[in-house]
């Protein structure tokens, strides 16, 4: 490996990471002002310091690679995507951190990757007295995880080279319109409206069920921001179950549903192509999976007598089990209730956790556009059996236009449903080594890797470092999707020799 | 005599803290609790949610929080709730446990029939921590110092 290359390759993946980092020490300003408007003096100190140190590493970064070369290739982009997250974890966990919720800087660390990824695990504690501020925090990491702190950074650094690069990297891959500037801009316009909309929904709903007005506004903002992240934080240990109002589960099961959905889908839906919604492979393979997995979790469930009625059943069983499979990792059951579930509704929900939502969406998971693929082209290739060679046609699929079925779109879809059942049997064997069941370790491991943030409660602070450290890097794969790790981890190996 | 009292009291004082099973023990194990008539003890977290003559308190042992619905008339005695600015009032409640209740889409939560005694909460007081305020000054003067130098002199030319 040339030194040179190494050197230069350095440089450029540095000056970029600087500016992601920038951008995330700019985001402070939200939680520090909510800070001063509440009287949170201490928070506010706390996002201060964030925030200087976000500055004082990125402008150092960027003097340091300010003779970066200026052509970005698709390695620097891949590597960007994945080397920024663990630099932003690290920073954005410091006023995490300095609240005094965190028995460790990993358990800070953790929360701040849970939030990004939008999986939901949590290990902070003391919910009820964290301050407001820092709850604002907590819900920016979810809605600025979901969009993406790359697709961020884009909307801002307009002509930015190489930022189709790094937007694929962080698991995005439409391109809703000619730049990649406006489409991370038409993106973010997207979430703002519904972030609008949402909120004065959940606003009124809090109201109705007795919150008070700054409060309902508060939970309003906050519930919205990760319910549309499919982020499933909360600003109470109980979740959901906090509410206790069906008015306001429903309103949030809305939001992720929706959130769940691919931005092209959004895009061509404000534009008035509404046959969009049920022409679209991810919507269609994502109404299939719903039934067949709420079926599964369904018979479980009454095979073992959970609940007494079928209303009860659909409220909790459907709410987890959409909870799951969007990957928000909302909770109107407490985790020990799990308990209860038997092995066939957990395999149901797990399932579920894995396939998750669409691709260019806030959701994980393998993803409704890849399941669907696979299942088309395993019923064609079934049919294929039983036809002559004649009749065979090329099969196609609708995401935005008719897309051909070939064995390149074939071959990327197995590739990376393959990757995530590899990570996941990985993730399972270790947490075994720490004697949990096994439904509960493969639930937990699921949850982590789909970025769904259900949990038995085996994610607690208690939990053991290797298992957090697992944790938070299946959280980071099952984010950005492989592609963008893998560059990472393999740089140090090959990455010169592609010259 | 007096240690005699003092042993009757510890006794019946132990007893008391023995029968009573916390809020966790409820949650982990609800079937064990399911449709007893309890005391239970917990400080009083978040917003008091009215609904018509009842309303949702949710409570805390320090470790996991449930829901005490109760009659509102008994809910407006809480004056502090848990927050960032409040210890919440601990409240010790009689009542029944309801692993799922029917009433509630069948949510876990403890229906109250009593409250037995508030100890009220109060006022945190935040110290400012100065050694903090100190470390901010210091690191938002370099990283000031930063933006001009590359604001001045290392601006890539693109």
């Amino acid at each position: 490996m040339s030194k040179k290359t190494v050197y230069s390759d350095l440089k450029i993946i540095n000056y970029y990471t600087a500016k992601i980092v920038e951008t995330m020490g700019w985001v402070m300003t939200i939680p520090l002002v909510t800070a001063l408007i509440f009287e949170e003096w201490n928070t506010a100190i706390d996002f201060g310091i964030g925030m200087a140190i976000s500055f004082v590493f990125g402008f150092t970064l960027e003097i340091l690679c300010r003779d970066h070369q200026k052509e970005m290739d698709w390695l620097h982009g891949m590597f960007i995507a994945a080397y920024a997250w663990i630099i932003l974890i690290i920073i954005d966990a410091i006023p995490g951190y300095l609240s005094g919720h965190y028995l460790s800087f990993l358990d800070a660390v953790f929360d701040v990757m849970s939030g990004f990824t939008t999986t939901g695990l949590v290990l902070i504690q003391r919910m009820y007295d964290l301050s407001i501020g820092m709850n604002m925090w907590r819900a920016l990491l979810t809605f600025v995880g979901g969009q993406g702190m790359i697709v961020l950074s884009l909307s801002f650094l307009i002509g930015m080279r190489g930022g189709y690069m790094m937007y694929i990297g962080e698991g995005k891959s439409e391109k809703l319109l000619p730049s990649f500037t406006k489409t991370a801009r038409a993106i973010w316009d997207i979430s703002l409206i519904y972030l609008a909309v949402g909120t004065i929904a959940l606003f009124i709903a809090g109201l109705v069920i007795g919150l008070k007005p700054v409060s309902a506004l508060l939970n309003g903002i906050w519930i919205f921001m990760s319910a549309w992240s499919t982020g499933g934080f909360a600003p109470h240990s109980q979740n959901i179950l906090y509410y206790h109002s069906m008015l306001y589960m429903l309103i949030t099961m809305v939001i992720f549903i929706i959130g769940s959905f691919n931005f092209a889908l959004h895009y061509a839906v404000m534009n008035k192509n509404r046959k969009e919604i049920y022409k679209n492979i991810e919507t269609q393979s994502f109404f299939i999976t719903v039934l067949i997995t709420f079926t599964i979790v369904a018979v479980g469930l009454v095979r073992n007598n959970v609940y007494p009625n079928a209303v009860i059943l659909f409220t909790k069983g459907f709410y987890q089990l959409i909870s799951a499979h969007t990957t928000t990792g909302f909770m109107n059951i407490y985790p020990s209730q799990f308990g209860s579930w038997g092995t066939l509704a957990m395999v149901g929900i797990t399932i579920a956790m894995l396939i998750g939502g669409s691709t260019s969406s806030t959701a994980g998971g393998i993803k409704g556009m890849r399941i669907g693929i696979i299942a088309k082209s395993f019923v064609f290739e079934t049919k294929k059996l039983f036809m002559s060679s004649k009749t065979i046609k090329v099969q196609k699929f609708h995401n935005q236009e008719d897309i051909d079925l070939d064995n390149e779109v074939i071959k990327n879809a197995m590739v990376i449903t393959m990757m995530y059942i590899l990570s996941f049997v990985v993730g399972l064997i270790i947490t075994l080594i720490y004697k949990y069941p096994i439904e509960k370790a493969a639930f937990e491991v699921a949850s982590a890797l789909g970025n769904v943030g259900l949990s038995t409660g085996i994610t607690s602070p208690s939990m053991p470092d290797v298992l957090k450290v697992l944790f938070i890097i299946l959280m980071w794969v099952g984010r950005l999707e492989f592609m963008a790790v893998i560059a990472f981890v393999a740089y140090p190996f090959m990455g010169a020799k592609r010259r | 005599m007096k240690h005699f009292v003092f042993l009757i009291f510890m006794i019946f004082f132990v007893s008391v803290i023995f029968a009573m099973p916390t809020i966790s023990d409820m949650i982990n194990n609800p079937s064990a609790y399911d449709g007893k008539f309890l005391t239970v003890q917990g400080q009083a977290v978040g917003s008091v949610m009215r609904r018509g003559d009842y309303a949702w308190v949710n409570m805390t042992d320090g470790t996991q929080t449930l829901g005490f619905w109760m009659p509102y008339s008994l809910a407006r005695q809480i004056k502090y709730t848990a927050s960032y600015d409040f210890k919440g009032d601990l409240l010790t409640v009689e009542g029944t446990f309801v692993a799922m209740s029917l009433k509630h889409d069948g949510d876990m939560e403890f229906d109250v029939s009593k409250i037995v005694k508030i100890i009220p909460g109060e006022k945190i007081v935040h110290t400012i921590d100065f050694d903090r305020i100190i470390f901010l000054i210091v690191i938002s003067v370099i990283a000031f110092v930063l933006w001009i130098l590359k604001k001045k002199f290392f601006t890539p030319k693109i």
